[in-house]
């Protein structure tokens, strides 16, 4: 009797034991697992950040250097991936298949054209990519003008707030997007990889992967498909039925790009310089002879849109200061001369500095470009070109026409460039471009204007070239 | 006393076990296995994880070579220690591994002093032999050389392919098997099953041997400008686990441009 108790009593304990240690193992792998699923989420999430911050390193790279791809263009970036048909494969910027000029494109990051690998988020979805119509680079629908003061067309809303955290000026509007679709929401169903070596899915159906915001009643997953402001979403935290995650690109880290290149400067006054000999070649063919100098005149400050070559036109403006024009069929018409564009057919022969990259890298700065014009060297001055009173550069020279280029926006001056049809117009301001005298002797009507021209600083940086008396070109 | 000891001993041993004993090694069995599968899973995902990192570190120092020195440094070899093997202005190999003496990467080393991968096997590194203007120095490796060859003609020919069927030399079978034709650098780690390559996705990457360090060991390296990279496969003779990285060309511009290196 005493013998079976003690027996049961040894019994009952190993088995506590045992189930003791079942509990714990048991615990023990719940808390692994799910630290596990934690973690997991928690990579998954950084692996997503990394692929964003990846894929913009790569798209501002690809624009930097664009300019050395494709002589005198500007920084553009490329279009995105919209499908796989016709000749453009997996990855590769739809260039020649990209919508209107001016409209906003959104497909997939063109990973292979940007020379990177397949950028996956933490869900393994290929990332999605957004570029404004201005700034795609796109064969014949690749914007007139663009240079760092374009202004994005994207607006990003956030989700919980329905606030625009981005966009709320010209400034601040993004000019790209880089989405990241997450895993699939309900309603959302996705081809898989069909082909061997394939990186992203063929289903460019937008719908599969980008999502609704119901809070805004936005979605990422749609362009308007003509020129207009286009509107994305992003979430703080988390939302319900909302899991894009959105990296914008702005203008400012673009045009840091520009600026920052140590032969920015050199180029622009090569390419001023440039412009100065085509003006002064245009004077010097007038049919009058070697004593006939007289140039054409420039083209009004506002114009109707300043991404047009064919507005930059003297058409009876008949003022001494203004834009530098291309069209000078006004000038001609009292002067003889037989060249009705002054920059579009200048040749090397004129101007021993052109040289094909320059027409179109004026095509992307012509808003930069102003001129003055002496009166005693406009179209309507009397032959042979003389100075009575000509215009002067601090004080010294007699110039016959000064051009300027008007550099970067200067915060110090509060500089503003934006254009319609987006925003209101504050290029029709001569202020908005150039600085101090440069600024205030406009309108130039006759007699002596006093131009200035210092090193570049926090309230200057205009870049002069004058042509004197007899049309030769130097930097003043 | 010895019956009543016998009886105890005997009741002791036959009363609990057995039956109870085999379903607790089975529970036990079962939550031990379930938590040793992810375990190694966890462990090979841990290695995958700091091999992508270590190879984001090799690119980070190669592109922060390039804007100090203006151009990439020349592949390391077993003879030359870790450090860039440089011979007459030129690199000694094309192909060859990370020289990390000369970038100063930190990590782990073998006995012929190259930088080791999480599976102790060291990382490839080849870069663009690529002449543009024909004078003998490599564009991407020889001072001076890319600033004069300029940006615009700088063309790298290093080439990543989805698979080795039908690529050649010098470029995948097709441009829908092309990641890129235009890496200046291309960098690997041969991944967890190293020591074989019996696919040919995987020998594509390991083509051909380079020898001559202290420890007399031949490694395998590229033996051309062709690389693959794809997802990791098990299925047998198709096994592909290497880990390919890469530096796109605008990407190596823009950091030396903003470095005043270029253009």
């Amino acid at each position: 009797m005493m013998m079976h108790n003690s027996l049961a009593r040894r019994q009952q304990g190993a088995a506590l034991l045992v189930m003791m240690l079942v509990v714990i193992v048991g615990a023990a792998a719940l808390l692994v697992s799910k630290l596990d699923r934690n973690a997991s989420r928690q990579s998954q999430s950084s692996t997503t950040q990394a692929s964003l911050a990846s894929a913009k390193q790569a798209l501002l790279a690809y624009a930097m250097s664009y300019p050395d791809r494709v002589s005198g263009a500007a920084a553009q970036l490329p279009c995105p991936d919209i499908d796989t048909s016709g000749v453009t494969l997996d990855g590769e910027a739809h260039e020649f298949d990209c919508g209107a000029a001016g409209e906003t494109m959104l497909g997939r990051l063109p990973w292979k054209t940007l020379g990177i690998a397949a950028l996956t988020d933490g869900a393994g979805e290929c990332l999605w990519y957004a570029v404004s119509g201005d700034y795609k680079s796109a064969g014949a629908a690749t914007a007139a003008m663009l240079n760092p003061d374009s202004s994005g067309q994207l607006e990003l809303l956030q989700s919980e707030s329905g606030a625009v955290v981005q966009g709320q000026t010209a400034a601040s509007r993004p000019v790209a997007l880089i989405i990241a679709s997450g895993p699939v929401l309900g309603g959302q169903t996705r081809q898989a990889l069909g082909r061997p070596g394939q990186q992203c899915s063929d289903d460019f159906n937008r719908q599969a992967f980008l999502d609704d915001d119901a809070a805004t009643g936005v979605s990422n997953a749609s362009v308007s498909g003509s020129v207009a402001i286009e509107q994305f979403v992003l979430a703080a935290g988390v939302v319900d039925g909302f899991n894009d995650r959105v990296l914008p690109i702005t203008r400012r880290e673009l045009a840091e790009l520009v600026y920052q290149r140590h032969d920015f400067e050199t180029r622009i006054r090569e390419l001023t310089h440039a412009l100065a000999q085509c003006l002064a070649a245009h004077g010097k063919s007038n049919p009058g002879g070697v004593t006939d100098l007289r140039l054409a005149w420039p083209s009004p400050v506002p114009l109707t849109d300043y991404r047009v070559d064919s507005q930059y036109d003297d058409a009876g403006s008949g003022i001494l200061s203004g834009r530098l024009s291309d069209v000078v069929d006004d000038s001609n018409a009292l002067t003889g001369n037989a060249t009705s564009r002054v920059l579009t057919d200048c040749s090397p022969a004129a101007a021993p500095l052109w040289d094909a990259r320059m027409l179109s890298m004026w095509q992307n700065w012509k808003d930069h470009y102003f001129l003055y014009v002496a009166d005693a060297f406009s179209p309507a001055a009397a032959v042979p070109s003389s100075c009575g009173s000509c215009l002067t550069v601090d004080g010294s020279g007699q110039y016959a026409a000064v051009l300027i280029f008007a550099n970067r926006r200067l915060q110090s001056a509060a500089q503003s460039r934006d254009a319609p049809p987006f925003d209101a117009d504050t290029r029709d301001d001569i202020g908005n471009y150039l600085e101090s005298r440069n600024t205030t002797l406009h309108p130039y009507l006759a007699g002596n204007a006093d131009l200035e021209s210092r090193p570049a600083d926090a309230t200057f940086n205009d870049i002069l070239y004058c042509l004197d008396t007899s049309l030769t070109v130097s930097a003043c | 006393m010895l019956t009543k000891f016998r009886t105890g001993s005997f009741s002791q041993q036959g009363g609990f076990t057995l039956v109870e004993l085999a379903i607790v090694i089975l529970i036990m069995g079962l939550i031990l296995g379930g938590l040793a599968m992810p375990l190694s899973t966890q462990l090979d995902n841990a290695r995958i994880r700091e091999t992508r990192t270590a190879l984001q570190d090799i690119d980070d120092a190669l592109q922060g070579f390039a804007m100090t020195n203006g151009h990439l440094p020349c592949p390391a070899t077993p003879a030359s220690l870790g450090f860039a093997d440089v011979s007459g202005g030129g690199c000694v190999a094309q192909h060859g591994f990370v020289p990390a003496s000369t970038l100063g990467v930190s990590g782990p080393r073998n006995g012929d002093n190259l930088l080791l991968d999480a599976w102790a096997n060291p990382f490839r590194y080849s870069v663009s032999a690529v002449d543009a203007d024909g004078d003998g120095n490599w564009d991407f490796t020889a001072p001076g050389e890319m600033r004069d060859v300029s940006l615009g003609v700088l063309d790298p020919d290093l080439t990543v392919c989805s698979t080795a069927t039908g690529s050649s030399a010098t470029a995948c079978a097709g441009p829908a098997t092309t990641l890129t034709d235009s890496a200046p650098v291309i960098v690997f780690s041969m991944g967890k099953d190293w020591s074989t390559f019996t696919s040919a996705d995987q020998q594509e990457n390991v083509g051909a041997t380079l020898a001559g360090g202290p420890t007399a060991t031949s490694y395998r390296v590229p033996a051309d400008n062709v690389a693959v990279s794809r997802r990791p496969g098990e299925q047998a003779g198709n096994e592909f686990d290497d880990i390919v990285s890469w530096i796109a060309g605008s990407a190596l511009y823009h950091r030396m441009v903003s470095a005043g290196q270029l253009p």
